[in-house]
């Protein structure tokens, strides 16, 4: 027999509405559980990336165990020698797979955040969000954080891996005493890409309300005109077109970022200077992507704004 | 007196050259209000002027006291108001349950209170177990409860129900009109359905506010815009025979009376003066052999006010000048 009791009962809630939820979190962490949610694209964007990540941890790992053999001195010299050689330094492999991580973290939150929005929109959700009270900027946090949590996991996590990888294998925790500027560029790397990235995607979109239009853009903004200005470069011989790339100035600010890293544990080699090793100032790359991702939120302010009120 | 939930002055709306609201001015009374007009009258566009989720392009609202306008008021607004979409905006990749719950949560619930209160909400519409089914899996009957629930997850005073019983079947729209019916009267919140759906209005609210292309045309309490059409009686008789029956209807018109209408043993009868005048009616019944077995006043509906209020409009009492308004 079916209970109809509780079927016909209205129960008014009595205790008090927070007047300020944090709307920033809960929707954050609802889009990381519903990023999840979908078993195979989980798989298919954080394998590799967890993939590459292993492979780091065991080549920093070698790198280290060949560096003891070397200074042991016993008769596998010239053969840890030359495998030492490939698998150079620890801190150009960190480099090195950081820069193949940001691929597939590129792949990650492309997938994920060009849905984010553009869903939204299509199915009109948003009437659903601004019937609550929540204002158009935490409504972009809240997006910003789900979009930048999958970067997080596929970049920063795995770079941090690495790190830790390396700070376990070197022996008395010389990777740390020595090197520690490259844990700093890592994190404070791996944030700038995640916070420029997710900014350039959300904005992206909330221009369309399809997400197949809205990833292909994303392609396009970060590769077809990474591919242009390098052809212009090329063609002009002036590297300052890198500067309309994305994806050029943060490899320049990385390449900086990492150089300086080891600037900062050999202050010998701080005074040399480092500007002319690059084809760009690195103040006008800084520039450069702070316009290109105040360009972006301005894009998705003023969308989102939409969103919630029509003029 | 009760304080009215939603009052509106002189609101305006334009979409470019279409003027989706002119001029707009009325005050919602408490309890079930039905908003009632044909596609494109602006009845969802008031609904979003009163959310704040559009700007208006002149006038004043105030819902609960506060303006939609203003930014502070806005999100208090929200916390008030319970708003049930016409468009189908449930997010794919949840189940019920969680999206009742993230919408409580996003009211400012705690999230064990915002879990408890989902599962009551989705009880009170009736979506039983199939409130954990992912979102994109439910049919049109079950949206609309779901929306409803979302709705009602805050408890909030007020609601806003556009169209709550589109694309319903008979049975889907009558459990959806008794549960706001319920919410109107017996739960006390003031309730706002917006519909085209005439049914829908006379069974569930107390008052209504016909809108035509941007304009209120016609407000007030539904009992008055029903009221008794004085001067119509609906007259049944039983005869003992055909022409005991059309001896009855030719004194009645050789009293003056005239007869609107015959159905069979039905005949609408029009008084010239406001009284009916009973006892000759009955002599005159009993003199023909005819028994009276109904005498009812005929009461217009409230389709009959809605058409006439449209056609008064259409008459020309309000310029059309831009075309359908779009909402």
């Amino acid at each position: 027999m079916k209970a109809t009791t509780h079927t016909e009962l209205y129960r008014a809630y009595e205790d008090p509405l927070h007047p300020r939820p944090p709307v920033e979190r809960i929707m954050a962490w609802s889009g990381i559980r519903q990023g999840f949610r979908k078993k195979l694209p989980a798989l298919s964007f954080f394998g590799p990336s967890v993939i590459v990540a292993l492979v780091g941890c065991v080549w920093v790992h070698l790198s280290f165990s060949l560096k003891g053999m070397l200074k042991d001195g016993d008769g596998s010299d010239a053969v840890a020698a030359t495998i030492q050689q490939v698998l150079g330094n620890v801190s150009s492999t960190i480099y090195q797979f950081m820069q193949t991580e940001q691929f597939f973290a590129f792949l990650t939150v492309a997938w994920y955040g060009s849905r984010l929005i553009a869903d939204d929109r299509r199915l009109s959700a948003n009437l659903l969000y601004f019937a609550r009270p929540i204002t158009p900027i935490r409504y972009i946090l809240g997006k910003l954080g789900t979009v930048g949590a999958f970067g997080v996991f596929t970049l920063l996590a795995p770079a941090l891996l690495i790190c830790v990888q390396a700070a376990f294998s070197s022996p008395d925790w010389v990777f740390l005493t020595d090197n520690f500027g490259v844990v700093i560029a890592v994190v404070g790397y791996c944030l700038l890409w995640i916070f420029v990235m997710s900014s350039v995607i959300l904005a992206i979109s909330s221009c369309f309300k399809r997400r197949s239009l809205s990833l292909v853009c994303c392609f396009i903004v970060l590769f077809l005109s990474h591919g242009i200005t390098q052809v212009l470069s090329e063609a002009t011989d002036k590297g300052y077109y890198g500067l309309l790339s994305l994806m050029s100035n943060l490899q320049s600010i990385s390449k900086w970022l990492f150089h300086e890293s080891s600037l900062i544990t050999n202050m010998a080699n701080r005074r040399t200077g480092m500007g002319s090793r690059f084809d760009v100032d690195i103040t006008h790359s800084f520039l450069a992507l702070g316009v290109m991702t105040l360009i972006a939120w301005i894009i998705l302010y003023r969308n989102v704004k939409r969103m919630e009120v029509i003029s | 007196m009760t304080q009215p939930a939603i009052e509106i002055r002189n609101l305006d709306k334009r979409y470019g050259k279409v003027h989706a609201l002119r001029s707009v001015s009325v005050t919602v009374p408490a309890g079930p209000v039905g908003l009632l007009g044909p596609n494109g009258a602006g009845k969802t566009t008031m609904l979003k002027l009163l959310l704040g989720m559009l700007a208006p392009s002149g006038g004043e609202a105030k819902i609960a006291g506060l303006n939609p306008t203003s930014r502070k008021e806005r999100l208090a607004i929200r916390q008030k108001v319970g708003y049930m979409p016409e468009s189908d905006c449930l997010i794919p990749g949840m189940s019920a349950v969680e999206l009742v719950a993230l919408l409580g949560r996003l009211s400012g619930m705690p999230a064990p209170d915002a879990m408890t209160r989902a599962h009551e909400v989705l009880d009170y519409v009736g979506t039983g177990e199939e409130r954990y089914r992912k979102n994109e899996e439910y049919s049109t009957g079950m949206k609309q409860r779901i929306k409803l629930a979302q709705a009602l997850v805050h408890d909030p005073p007020i609601l806003l129900l556009d169209e709550p019983t589109n694309g319903l079947d008979p049975k889907g729209r009558k459990f959806l009109l008794d549960l706001v019916a319920d919410l109107g009267r017996k739960q006390g919140k003031h309730v706002l359905l917006c519909t085209h759906l005439l049914p829908d209005v006379e069974r569930t609210c107390d008052h209504v506010i016909v809108m035509n292309q941007g304009s209120v045309i016609e407000q007030g309490s539904i009992a008055n815009l029903t009221e008794t059409t004085a001067n119509v009686v609906h007259v049944a008789i039983q005869a003992t025979s055909e022409e005991s029956r059309t001896q009855f209807i030719a004194r009645v018109r050789e009293h003056g009376h005239k007869v609107q209408g015959v159905a069979g043993n039905t005949l609408h009868l029009l008084f010239d003066q406001d009284e009916v005048p009973m006892d000759g009616f009955f002599e005159l019944a009993r003199s023909t052999g005819v028994v009276l077995t109904h005498i009812v006043p005929q009461r217009s509906t409230l389709e009959d006010a809605f058409l006439k209020a449209l056609e008064q409009d259409n008459n020309g009492t309000m310029p059309v000048t831009t075309g359908e308004a779009i909402v």
